[in-house]
């Protein structure tokens, strides 16, 4: 892989990956763990499982996400994350946003050959 | 063997930790509670006893302490940016504030520089103890000194005066200036000095702080 492309596809995840939280968060909530190894599992998303929390942290204090404790039975106390509203109309928006955006590149993705 | 991996565990946390330093105090702490919690739930589904290679195995998908605090602090780190009225207030205010607005100015500059976001924690605490009251404490304490020292003519014992008319009783040793203020005892001009010079150098050393964050977006 060339250098310059390392750093592009980072870029790209970096923006990405904040609405993939949200959108995993779109049909019910989640623990950070299952958020963690779902996101694992689609290659070229995270680069480690830990760097996830600093971003739910931050989706916390931007009131996108918000979270409870729950017990549970197997082992420590698990914090549950779910879609605020804002947090909804943000991925909303992304959503439209990336629309037109993955079709303009991919046209000319298509024009280049 | 539980123990050792116990200790890498908690070896690993604790460089966690030291490598979110720097960052809002409540923020870090999150950080490592989720991770923490996130390594139980992951022993959680392993069957016991869980082998020291499993665990290592876990650290490492878990990711690097220092790539965490590295995206830790882009979400949350110092941000970078413009230059803006509460650095400027708080840089004239902090040295000088306490000179040129008694008792508010100072106060004020103190507020600005924690309401800024471009200094650390760190460097509000610094900015803001030392020196506290900023070039006020130093001239405050110059003022008062001399103030004291060109009242106080204690030297030689109690100072003989007569009152009234001849034939009174002298007042003697009932003078004011033989009571002897603690400004004396403090060896004037040394520490006015290092005050005003450690309070200088804060506001240098904040005001390169500013310099560095608004010049180069990611190179803390």
């Amino acid at each position: 892989m060339v250098p310059g492309e390392g750093m592009m596809l980072a870029q790209l995840r970096k923006g990405a990956l904040e609405y993939c939280v949200l959108a995993l968060l779109r049909d019910g909530e989640r623990y950070g763990f299952e958020l963690a190894r779902t996101l694992g599992e689609v290659d070229g998303m995270v680069t480690s499982e830990g760097t996830l929390y600093p971003l739910l942290t931050r989706l916390r204090r931007d009131r996108l996400v918000a979270s409870r404790w729950e017990e549970s039975l197997t082992g420590p106390p698990r914090r549950y994350y779910h879609l605020t509203s804002r947090g909804q109309a943000a991925l909303d928006d992304f959503i439209r946003e990336w629309r037109r955006f993955r079709t303009a590149v991919d046209h000319f993705m298509e024009e280049a050959g | 063997m539980a123990l050792t991996n116990e200790k890498r565990i908690a070896t690993y946390l604790r460089g966690l930790r030291k490598a979110l330093r720097g960052l809002p105090r409540a923020r870090g702490q999150e950080i490592v509670g989720a991770i923490q919690s996130h390594i139980e739930s992951e022993l959680e589904g392993l069957p016991q006893p869980v082998s020291e290679t499993q665990i290592l195995e876990i650290l490492d998908r878990v990711g690097d302490p220092d790539e965490i605090a590295a995206k830790a602090r882009e979400e949350f780190g110092v941000s970078t940016g413009r230059v803006g009225v509460a650095e400027i207030g708080a840089v004239i205010l902090l040295p000088l504030g306490g000179v040129l607005l008694p008792f508010i100015g100072w106060i004020i500059g103190v507020v600005l520089l924690w309401v800024s976001s471009l200094w650390t924690t760190r460097e509000k605490l610094l900015g803001t103890f030392v020196v506290p009251f900023g070039l006020a404490l130093p001239l405050y304490l110059t003022v008062f000194a001399v103030g004291v020292s060109s009242t106080t003519t204690c030297v030689g014992g109690p100072v003989e005066v007569i009152r009234g008319s001849p034939g009174a009783r002298s007042d003697i040793g009932t003078m004011p200036e033989c009571i002897s203020s603690g400004a004396t005892t403090f060896s004037w001009p040394i520490v006015p000095i290092l005050l005003a010079v450690g309070s200088i150098a804060m506001t240098i050393y904040l005001v390169r702080k500013l310099y560095a964050r608004t010049r180069a977006p990611s190179a803390l």
